[in-house]
């Protein structure tokens, strides 16, 4: 743990950097900083440790106003504590495929991000040992120098009759421990609250994300960065006693796609697409039958398909990734055939639109959502007809559900790239116009790819700590 | 609405008044029940050489200790769940291994006791 503070003893000094959040982003940028600054990480929520969550069930789960006129049901999920969504995040760790970096060179879609697959590979490495991920067997699609820290996960029976079938299916990389100072993961499959603490977490991790020079003020919440003559110059800060200000030089805001562009738009950053575009992937489960399939995996989601992901559909429609579960498991009453069914879930990438914002409501903030994009609708619809083409013979559907309420994976609100009239964020993640600001996390991006984006986000904000100098 | 009231009371004073002895013979039939109830689907889709086991009797009898008090079950389903997922069914069935149960699953009060997962993989399951 870092040393802690009173919010008292944090006015008394002027900070090099300020960091609000103390989640992906955050703990990953601060990682990425040169050595020797005195750093301040504000977190709005309080520690509650591991055991406790598990006791309690209870994480401070915000409840996010939203006008909803989508027709959908539809949730965000957002956790403020002491390491954010890191404590009930699944682990899942895929790298982005490098297609996701040039959407609309390829496909004419979306934007382009202002950096690719290449420049971004030796950050996902990084954070991959930093989180020990585990993966194997995806290298001609998602290229790497080096191997994954940890072998995958022992297949399911059913991913082996999918591997078989096609090179486009491995083991989904992941952060729940399959070697590594954590437990073994041993597929209980309820990922969001690990009994045993085998996945990564901020809380688990502390040693390793250790900075000299680094003090935690907890339970305090960052309303809005100081701007002074277009630079930041501290935050101004609400807790149970009140509210009050923390000088810095920088300030970077880690505190997830939502906050970040609440805390943006109260600090009189006046752009026309800020908290504009918020958007995240939309997915839906599909229960296969067929002879051969069946679990004894090592995880809870223990494969990737990728046969559906990139192509030429992607001018027309969002493409699907496709996930295999071990646990929890569906089972067959059929005499001999018990364990004869997959559960997958497909995901369809969405595009951000300029009627699902994020916008201040008085003290507070609303987000106004129109719906998901047809571009993810129709990924779906089309995923979900075409899988059938792509199944080893004898495998069928036997049902699926309605699309969930939410991947959990909201981005989009404060997007990244050099045109400071279309971007919010530069592409070392400082706020265009704004001297020492940084915005962190999964607001910057400017699509949002099919696959799950905290690895991602993680090796951006490591990437942006390095640009400091 | 008052002589109804009094009865009220006086039946929960009657239950309340049991003794040890009386609740525990009511709770052994419930478990009887349960036991037979569960029994009964699994029969529908394991064999009867499964049904024979030593430890299909000793799942059940825990099962059902497992399921009794918790209204929020489909006993049955959950019977049929944990069966899968707490013993050795599969490795039996496909291998002969012989047929054990140690605890009924579940992620928080038994972790890492999930039979479907790679820890409990059938012998070979696994080998290149
Ligand atoms: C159940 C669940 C499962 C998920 N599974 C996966 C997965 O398998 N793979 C994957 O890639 N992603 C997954 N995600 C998404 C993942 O959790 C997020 O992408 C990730 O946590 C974002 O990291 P972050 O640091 O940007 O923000 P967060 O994790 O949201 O952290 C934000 C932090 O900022 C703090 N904060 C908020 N407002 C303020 C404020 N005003 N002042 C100070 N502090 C503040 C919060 O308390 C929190 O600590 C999952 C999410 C959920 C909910
Ligand atoms: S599968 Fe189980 S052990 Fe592995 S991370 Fe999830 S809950 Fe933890």
């Amino acid at each position: 743990m870092f040393p802690t503070l009173t919010r008292t003893e944090a006015q008394a000094r002027h900070w090099d950097i300020i960091i609000a959040g103390s989640s992906f982003s955050a703990m990953f940028f601060l990682q990425g900083l040169p050595k020797g600054l005195s750093v301040l990480v504000i977190e709005k929520g309080r520690h509650m440790t591991h055991a406790e969550q598990i006791a309690s069930g209870f994480r401070n789960l915000e409840a996010v106003p939203m006008n909803n006129r989508s027709g959908h049901d539809k949730e965000w999920v957002f956790h403020s504590l002491l390491g954010g969504n890191s404590n009930c995040w699944w682990a899942c760790t895929p790298r982005f495929h490098p297609s996701d970096f040039r959407m609309q060179s390829l496909y004419g879609v979306g934007e382009d991000w202002p950096l690719n697959y290449d420049d971004l590979a030796p950050f996902y490495q990084e954070v991959e040992e930093a989180m020990d991920v585990n993966g194997g067997g995806s290298d001609h699609v998602l290229p790497r120098d080096k191997p994954f820290p940890y072998p995958a996960h022992l297949p399911t029976r059913s991913d082996k009759v999918l591997r078989a079938h096609s090179d486009l299916w491995w083991a989904q990389p992941t952060a729940r421990a399959n070697g590594g100072p954590r437990a073994q993961c041993c597929a209980n499959g309820v990922c969001d609250e690990c009994p045993i603490d085998s996945k990564y977490s901020v809380l688990n991790s502390f040693d390793r994300l250790a900075y000299d020079g680094a003090y935690l003020l907890t339970e305090t919440e960052v309303r809005a960065a100081r701007i002074e003559g277009g630079r930041a110059t501290g935050v101004l800060v609400r807790d149970a006693d009140g509210e009050g200000e923390i000088s810095g030089s920088a300030v970077a805001l880690g505190t997830n796609a939502l906050f970040n562009a609440v805390i943006l738009l109260r600090s009189g950053v006046d752009h026309p697409k800020l908290g504009v575009g918020i958007n995240e992937q939309v997915a839906q489960n599909v229960l296969i039958d067929g002879p051969g399939l069946g679990y004894f995996g090592g995880t809870s989601v223990t494969g990737h398909g990728y046969a559906l992901y990139d192509g030429p559909h992607r001018a027309n429609h969002s493409g699907v990734l496709m996930e295999t579960y071990n646990a929890p498991m569906e089972l067959r009453p059929d005499p001999g055939k018990w364990t004869e069914r997959l559960r997958m879930k497909i995901i369809a990438e969405d595009l951000p639109r300029d009627d699902n914002r994020v916008v201040l409501d008085g003290d507070d903030y609303v987000i106004e959502w129109a719906g998901h994009d047809a571009y993810a609708w129709d990924g779906l619809a089309w995923g979900l007809e075409r899988m059938q083409s792509i199944l080893p013979d004898g495998l069928d559907f036997w049902g699926w559900t309605e699309p969930v309420k939410t991947e959990k994976h909201a981005m989009g609100t404060h997007r990244f790239g050099s045109d400071p009239a279309r971007h919010v964020v530069d592409p070392d993640l400082r706020v265009h116009g704004v001297d020492g600001l940084f915005a962190l996390g999964s607001g910057v991006f400017p699509t949002s790819s099919l696959a799950n984006p905290t690895l991602t986000l993680s090796a951006l904000a490591l990437r942006a700590g390095r640009k400091v100098s | 609405m008052k002589r109804r009231a009094f009865i009220a009371t006086s039946s929960a004073a009657a239950l309340v008044a049991a003794t040890p002895a009386q609740a525990q013979l009511f709770r052994g039939r419930k478990l009887a029940a349960l036991v037979e109830r569960c029994r009964a689907h699994l029969a529908r889709s394991f064999p009867a050489s499964v049904m024979a086991q030593p430890a299909t009797e000793t799942f059940l009898a825990a099962y059902a200790e497992h399921a009794l008090d918790r209204p929020d079950l489909f006993p049955e389903d959950g019977a049929f769940f944990h069966f899968l997922t707490s013993t050795t069914v599969i490795a039996h069935v496909e291998t002969g291994e012989d047929l054990s149960f140690d605890v009924i699953f579940d992620p928080h009060d038994a972790p890492c006791s999930n039979h479907l997962g790679a820890l409990y993989a059938p012998v070979g399951e696994h080998d290149a």
